[in-house]
């Protein structure tokens, strides 16, 4: 079972070292249980849930259940907002044309406060550093460059994606002019995350296994 | 890299945290935060009022870590404060509904519900009370009883209507419409000038006792280009109930308070002074106008109050002669995590911007003797 108190610490340290080390994976929790809470909406969004959402932020979610976004509310008291306001945009696994018009226009702050945009919180079903020629899942790759990723850490996996990478193009569009952009956070159900601020150049190759 | 002058001394950094513990404990007595919470009213009340945060629980806490000292334990408490989140926010507060404990008017003797002096050391003589010095618990129940027999059950004073609502029915000071525009939040947003009237009075509800009472006084003293003497219209200090909305309801709910909870009461004082102002009317002619400034902050903290309404009134002007009427001057420098903040970091290692005054200073010299 997770600890809203200090599992969620925990997990929120490995988020913040998703975000200081990009490109890397990080588990959130290791310990994989539930909370307990009548929300299925899967252990890795609600952990991220529970690390970012108050009365002070808004959010906005896309393919998750009405049951489950009411038992969120109750547990975070957070405000939902439409895409253009929010300021967390929750993608689960959608409809790809709603979720692309949603993010083209997610906030990408303002010169003054770049703080302002958005971040982008979109499950995968599997992260992985490589995929393997026996995987069942179809693989992508994708590639990450900028501050703070090493040289031989560019290359990610993203397994079972080939539906969801309606983001890239959108999202490379958003980040063209930083500081304004909004941050992307992968997340999967094995509780990895793997965060892409808005300094990173991102590209992908679909289809590729090695 | 930058700080390499600053490593090490690690040893001498724990032996000095240790020796300020002894110096707290060395007589062998520890203070009680129960005591410090019961015998420490007024420290409480500064110190909550400068931290923005209300809990005298905390507020003695803090007071017995920082060894009674106003900036440390302010200092302590807004770190602890930027360490909670913030879940809700309370329904506007009207102070009609103030369960009144003091109230005063320097205006007017006769005002409607009476003058109500509450507890005060405006009316002893200062003297140094060495009895104090013989207090024991069998006297303070003594005592506290014969109190609880003259003073029993005193009712609870209630929708005591206001000075200044009495003025303006006569037309003595203008009518103002009322400002629903959304408060700004100085604990959220850093503030860049000019400053909307929210702001202003957050920062000052918050500022350091002292130094809001200096500005004030200087303020009076012809700084603030004060040449006619303030009024003090009303001083009330009480206790006010604090609700918050449904924080599940919707938007219309919330509007409408409906479902609210009531979460605690806090002690507040409010001042609001008259101010004359002259007006020109023309042809050489000036009339006398009373404007209206406004104090408030936690606890009973009068003098505070009253220096915060005279530079709301200062600040609302803003005549560019006076120094208590500049933003920048009066909210820049009277925060007390930031004053004192400012000033204790000139006591950390600068060895090398030092050096490198130094340095100049060598070269100008040896520039000098060739």
């Amino acid at each position: 079972m997770i600890d809203t108190v200090h599992d969620i610490q925990l997990a929120y340290r490995q988020l913040l070292k998703a975000f200081a080390f990009p490109g890397t994976i990080n588990t959130l929790l290791e310990n994989k249980g539930d909370m307990g809470f009548p929300c299925e909406m899967g252990p890795a969004v609600l952990t991220l849930a529970m690390i970012l959402l108050d009365g002070e932020v808004s959010a906005c979610f896309f393919g998750y259940d009405d049951d489950s976004l009411s038992c969120l509310r109750h547990l975070t008291y957070l405000r939902f907002a439409e895409p253009a306001e929010a300021d967390f945009l929750f993608f689960g696994p959608v409809c790809q044309d709603t979720a692309r018009q949603a993010l083209a226009v997610a906030k990408t702050g303002t010169l003054e406060d770049p703080h302002l945009g958005a971040t982008a919180l979109i499950s995968c079903p599997r992260i992985l550093r490589t995929a393997k020629s026996s995987d069942v899942f179809d693989s992508d790759y994708i590639s990450l460059n900028g501050p703070g990723i090493e040289k031989d850490k560019q290359k990610l996996a993203l397994l079972g994606a080939h539906e969801s990478l309606w983001w890239i193009n959108e999202r490379n569009r958003l980040c063209r002019e930083f500081p304004l952009g909004v941050d992307i956070i992968l997340h999967d159900t094995e509780m990895n995350v793997l965060a892409i601020p808005r300094s990173c150049g991102l590209s992908f190759y679909p289809e590729h296994k090695e | 890299m930058a700080y390499v002058a600053v490593r090490g001394g690690k040893e001498a950094i724990e032996a000095s945290i240790e020796r300020l513990k002894f110096l707290r404990l060395r007589d062998n007595k520890s203070l009680d935060v129960g005591d410090i919470r019961a015998g420490m009213r007024a420290l409480i009340s500064q110190v909550m009022s400068e931290a923005s945060m209300y809990s005298p629980d905390l507020a003695a806490l803090a007071i017995k870590q920082a060894e009674g000292s106003p900036e440390e334990a302010v200092f302590i408490l807004r770190a602890y404060r930027s360490t909670i989140p913030r879940l809700h926010y309370s329904i506007e507060l009207n102070t009609l509904n103030m369960d009144v404990e003091r109230r005063i008017s320097a205006a007017f003797k006769d005002i409607p519900e009476g003058q109500i002096l509450g507890a005060s050391t405006d009316y002893t003589h200062r003297l140094l009370d060495f009895e104090l010095l013989e207090e024991n618990a069998a006297a303070i129940n003594d005592w506290l009883c014969e109190y609880d027999r003259d003073y029993a059950n005193p009712e609870p004073k209630k929708n005591i209507p206001k000075v200044i609502d009495y003025l303006r029915e006569q037309g003595l000071i203008r009518e103002m419409p009322f400002n629903m525009e959304e408060p700004k939040d100085v604990t959220m947003n850093a503030i860049s000038f000019p400053t909307c009237r929210s702001e202003r009075l957050q920062i000052l509800t918050r500022g350091q006792t002292g130094a809001v009472t200096a500005l004030g006084y200087a303020s009076l003293r012809g700084f603030g280009g004060g040449a006619l003497h303030p009024t003090v219209g009303e001083l009330r200090v009480g206790s006010m109930e604090i609700h918050i909305p449904d924080p599940l309801g919707n938007d219309t709910q919330k509007a409408e308070n409906e479902d609210s909870y009531y979460i605690g009461s806090i002690e507040i004082t409010e001042v609001e002074t008259l101010i004359p102002v002259s007006v020109g009317k023309g042809r050489g002619k000036a009339e006398v106008e009373f404007e209206l400034g406004y104090g408030i902050c936690f606890g009973q903290n009068e003098t505070k109050a009253i220096a915060m309404s005279l530079l709301d009134q200062n600040l609302e002007t803003g005549d560019e002669r006076y120094p208590t009427h500049s933003e920048e001057f009066v909210l820049l420098h009277i925060d007390s995590v930031e004053a004192t903040g400012f000033i204790s970091h000139l006591k950390l290692p600068h060895y090398v911007t030092f050096q490198a005054k130094l340095d100049s200073l060598r070269k100008v010299k040896s520039g000098e003797n060739s």
